[in-house]
């Protein structure tokens, strides 16, 4: 068990060797060359992206005897016993693991000694972010009245779990995700270096998995090389990426273009067959539709967004798709994603999202008006609708039947009515009722509440559970149902009613009437009520209005954020 | 059945980087069978310190791997649990043991199982430790959803999944409680494996799929029925959350086959997504603990919205 990963061999023991973060590093360097180093900084940026390997770096630069140009020297005692982890001035804290606050004043104490070894004293707190409220508030203490040649470093993945506070007493650095080219050109540099063979296609599919992660890079790199020695193969990058293969991905793109439900369905079980992963899987799409869309507006943008170009046969595909249904695409592939998160078993999310995917690519009805395969469609599903309204009354009589009977005008529900409401609302009788409704009144009704459902059947309290009560004055209780077909079932019943303006009245005492309204109409309803009686009432929300912009590359950076959508100004 | 023949790629994977000396110091084993990612989790650890391997391939018949087999093995430290998450402390004690040298073998592991019951301050508290183990200490996580194990623990081990493939002991097991072959497809297919552990009678379990069945054609046909079946019939037949979790997965997998049969109509796919998507959300209201009458309940009143809207 003695061989140590990539990741830790190959990390980085200068800024010159760090990956992918050339402003931050400069930055850094030309602190220590210039005698300009801050007291506290704050390293923030996703996993693997170079923050613990800077902090080490700085906190040997700033130390080092001879150091050079802002970089450490490595060779010497002291940078030694700081890679060493023996160097009692540089003292690396993990937060999650020490995250009270008597660990925190621990260091407040120590703190005011000077360094013994070195010049300067180094705290690197790794995952700040775990730090309780308390071990914040200490640590800002220390942050406010720092010491001479004491620097604090603090890296975290979740900046904004860290107080203003805190943060602004810091000058804060954001590592961004390894660029993909960065990323393969590290990997061929450790490949050659240690004189082993490899696929480039094997790199780019490694680097393209590890998303902007150096650690993750190269611990894909070390399973794939483990499984052969001598050379990195396509085929062990493959299966350790478990990235899905370009035939895979060519042929269920090309079933969900042609909205072909049944053999995008299929695909996706023979992809999901082969052991790739839900994650994965969603990540191969999302990246096709990216570079899809991005090669429609602007093929140059492909370079932009630092992806690889697509194969042939995923290009070709672009001709069939809209960028609209692009991004339907990626938005649904996204919700997905977090839904995955939750998911006992991931298969069944993935054929909803098919089944959407392929709905993505109907064509608006709105748009292709004159589509005659599209109007057959809509009297199709109007046809069913209706045959399939008959049947659920047809059932729901013969239910009604079996349990008691309900009343008479059940015959009147066999007119489907799904837009306009069938059932009249008495306004004025509600009108009546808020004018005199009062708190207390609601309160008595509420209290007796749970009485009156113990006193219905089970298919009763079956449907007034999803009712309550929402007004109530000495005349008259309202009663709001969260579905509208409910309110209306039980509206139509007499004798329904009747049973539960009886049973009321006997539980409040008085003769108060029961009016049901539908919940979605209630705020309606009441705020009719307020403004016939000059109530002031606060304005509705305007609905925000979507701005279309039509820059491409803020579109594009709003979905995909800034990390992946780069323009180059140089 | 062993594990190494129902699981031939990755064992052959595993025992080379022991031959090749590539063993790392974190691993994540991931499959959707829980009883069988152990099983796998139990032969590396047996190939790690069976003096008696071959190419990698532990002998499974010496005191070492019998050990290792039934959990009395010094220097492979366990953690599990039967609460709803392992905690920082949990952590906290598993490294301070792990801090004294090994007893016999040459290292030690540390074995998380369902490493996807680890809460965030727990996991934080890992990072450190997978990055850089105290003295030579293997870790060794078993989960059954990578997604659910926090990013930075997955970019710090390396993963490796199972294949899907039939697990013969559990097999032979349900079939002696009186499982049809019919009820075996079933359970495979929809990766029932883990819902199983908990022994359900045969019995039971065709009662829970009769009620699973019934109900979601039932949602089709006439939600009004199915939501007073929710108080009639479901509710009598489930006693306890295990049987509610067996009964949702069931739901699942007959969810999941009228998609599937739904695609060469076009109304009866959209209204088979719709509900499928509904039955996701009750489920998932269920697991955060809205009682399972009233997820269903509610399901089927949307039930109801969807027929009536088309
Ligand atoms: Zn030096
Ligand atoms: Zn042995």
């Amino acid at each position: 068990m003695a061989y140590q990963a990539l990741y830790r061999v190959w990390r980085p023991q200068t800024f010159e060797d760090v990956t992918g973060q050339s402003a931050i590093t400069q930055t850094l360097k030309n602190a220590v060359a210039t005698d300009q180093v801050s007291h506290a900084y704050l390293f923030t940026g996703s996993r693997g992206t170079g923050k613990t390997s800077c902090a080490k770096i700085l906190a040997k630069a700033v130390n080092c005897p001879q150091q050079q140009a802002g970089e450490p020297c490595n060779q010497c005692a002291i940078c030694q016993a700081i890679n060493a982890g023996s160097l009692n001035d540089v003292l690396e804290i993990d937060a999650a693991s020490n995250n009270g606050v008597e660990q925190i004043r621990d260091i407040r104490d120590k703190v005011k000694y000077a360094p013994t070894q070195a010049e300067y004293k180094v705290y690197i707190i790794d995952e700040v972010h775990m730090l309780s409220t308390g071990a914040f508030n200490a640590l800002l203490k220390t942050l406010e009245e720092p010491p001479a040649k004491v620097i604090f470093i603090l890296a975290t993945t979740e900046p904004q779990k860290i107080p203003a506070t805190i943060i602004s007493r810091t000058q804060r650095f954001d590592f961004r995700r390894i660029p993909t080219s960065d990323l393969i050109a590290r990997m061929e540099f450790i490949l050659k270096e240690k004189e082993l063979d490899y696929d480039v296609k094997g790199v780019q599919l490694i680097a393209q998995a590890a998303q902007g992660g150096m650690r993750d890079a190269l611990s894909m790199l070390d399973q794939a090389l483990a499984l052969d020695l001598q050379k990195l193969t396509l085929a062990n990058a493959l299966q350790v990426t478990g990235a899905l293969d370009e035939q895979q991905l060519v042929a269920y793109f090309q079933a969900v273009f042609i909205k072909d439900a049944a053999k995008s369905l299929q695909n996706l079980h023979d992809i999901m067959n082969s052991g790739r992963s839900a994650l994965r899987f969603c990540d191969s799409v999302i990246e096709v539709a990216r570079d899809l869309l991005l090669t429609k507006s602007d093929p140059n943008l492909i370079d932009a967004a630092q992806s690889l170009v697509l194969p042939e046969t995923l290009m070709q595909l672009q001709e069939q798709v809209t960028k609209q249904q692009l991004y339907t695409i990626i938005t649904q592939v996204s919700q997905t994603q977090q839904d995955l998160k939750n998911a006992d078993r991931p298969l069944i999310y993935l054929e909803v999202l098919t089944v959407q995917l392929v709905e993505a690519m109907q064509p608006a009805p709105a748009v292709e008006g004159t589509d005659t395969s599209a109007d057959l469609q809509v009297k199709e599903l109007q046809q069913k609708i209706t045959s399939l309204q008959e049947q659920v009354t047809a059932l729901q009589n013969d239910e009604v039947k079996e349990t008691k009977p309900m009343a008479s005008t059940t015959s009147k529900k066999v007119k489907p009515a799904p837009k306009n409401k069938a059932v009249h609302v008495d306004q004025v009788k509600i009108n009546q009722i808020l004018q005199q409704a009062t708190r207390k009144a609601l309160n008595q009704v509420q209290d007796c509440w749970p009485d009156l459902m113990s006193m219905l059947n089970v298919t009763q309290k079956a449907v007034m559970k999803v009712s309550k009560p929402v007004a109530a004055s000495a005349d008259g209780v309202i009663v709001a149902f969260d579905y509208a077909v409910w309110f209306e079932r039980v509206m139509s019943n007499q004798e329904m009613m009747t049973m539960l303006k009886t049973n009321l009245d006997r539980l409040l005492q008085n003769d108060a009437d029961v009016i049901l309204v539908a919940a979605e109409d209630w705020p309606k309803i009441r705020q009719k009520f307020l403004q016939n009686h000059e109530m002031p009432i606060a304005a509705p929300d305007d609905p925000q209005e979507k701005q279309a912009t039509s820059n491409l590359v803020e579109q594009a950076q709003n979905l995909f954020g800034t990390d992946l959508v780069e323009v180059k100004h140089d | 059945m062993t594990i190494v023949q129902e699981q031939p790629q990755i064992t052959a994977e595993l025992a080379k980087t022991i031959t090749t000396q590539h063993v790392v110091h974190a691993y994540l084993f991931t499959g959707s069978n829980q009883a069988q990612v152990q099983r796998v989790g139990i032969w590396f650890m047996q190939a790690l310190f069976c003096p008696h391997a071959k190419e990698g391939y532990p002998c499974l018949q010496c005191n070492f791997c019998q050990r290792i087999q039934n959990n009395d093995f010094p220097d492979v430290l366990t953690l599990a649990t039967d609460k709803k998450s392992l905690g920082v402390d949990d952590i906290r004690e598993a490294k301070r043991e792990l801090e004294q040298t090994s007893v016999e073998a040459s290292g030690r592991i540390l074995l998380i199982k369902q490493a996807e019951k680890l809460t965030t301050s727990a996991a934080n508290s890992l990072l450190k430790f997978l990055e850089d183990p105290v003295g030579k200490v293997t870790a060794l996580l078993l989960t059954k959803s990578v997604i659910a194990v926090l990013p930075t623990i997955q970019s710090r081990v390396q993963i490796l999944s199972l294949a899907d493939s039939v697990d013969t002991n559990l097999q032979v097991d349900l079939q002696e409680k009186g499982y049809s072959d019919n009820d075996l497809t079933i359970i495979q297919q929809a990766h029932l494996e883990d819902e199983l552990m908990a022994n359900i009678a045969g019995d039971k379990f065709k009662q829970l799929k009769q009620v699973a069945q019934t109900w979601v054609q039932q949602l089709a046909h006439n939600p009004w029925q199915a939501f007073i079946a929710v108080s009639t019939t479901i509710l009598p037949a489930v006693e306890n959350r295990l049987q509610q979790q067996l009964l949702l997965s069931l739901m699942e997998w007959y969810f999941s086959q009228q998609l599937n049969q739904a695609v060469d109509d076009h109304v009866k796919l959209q209204w088979a997504k719709q509900i499928t998507m509904a039955f996701l959300h009750a489920k998932q209201l269920w697991t955060a603990n809205v009682s399972l009458q009233n997820s269903l309940e509610q399901l089927a009143l949307q039930a109801t919205n969807l027929s009536k809207r088309g």
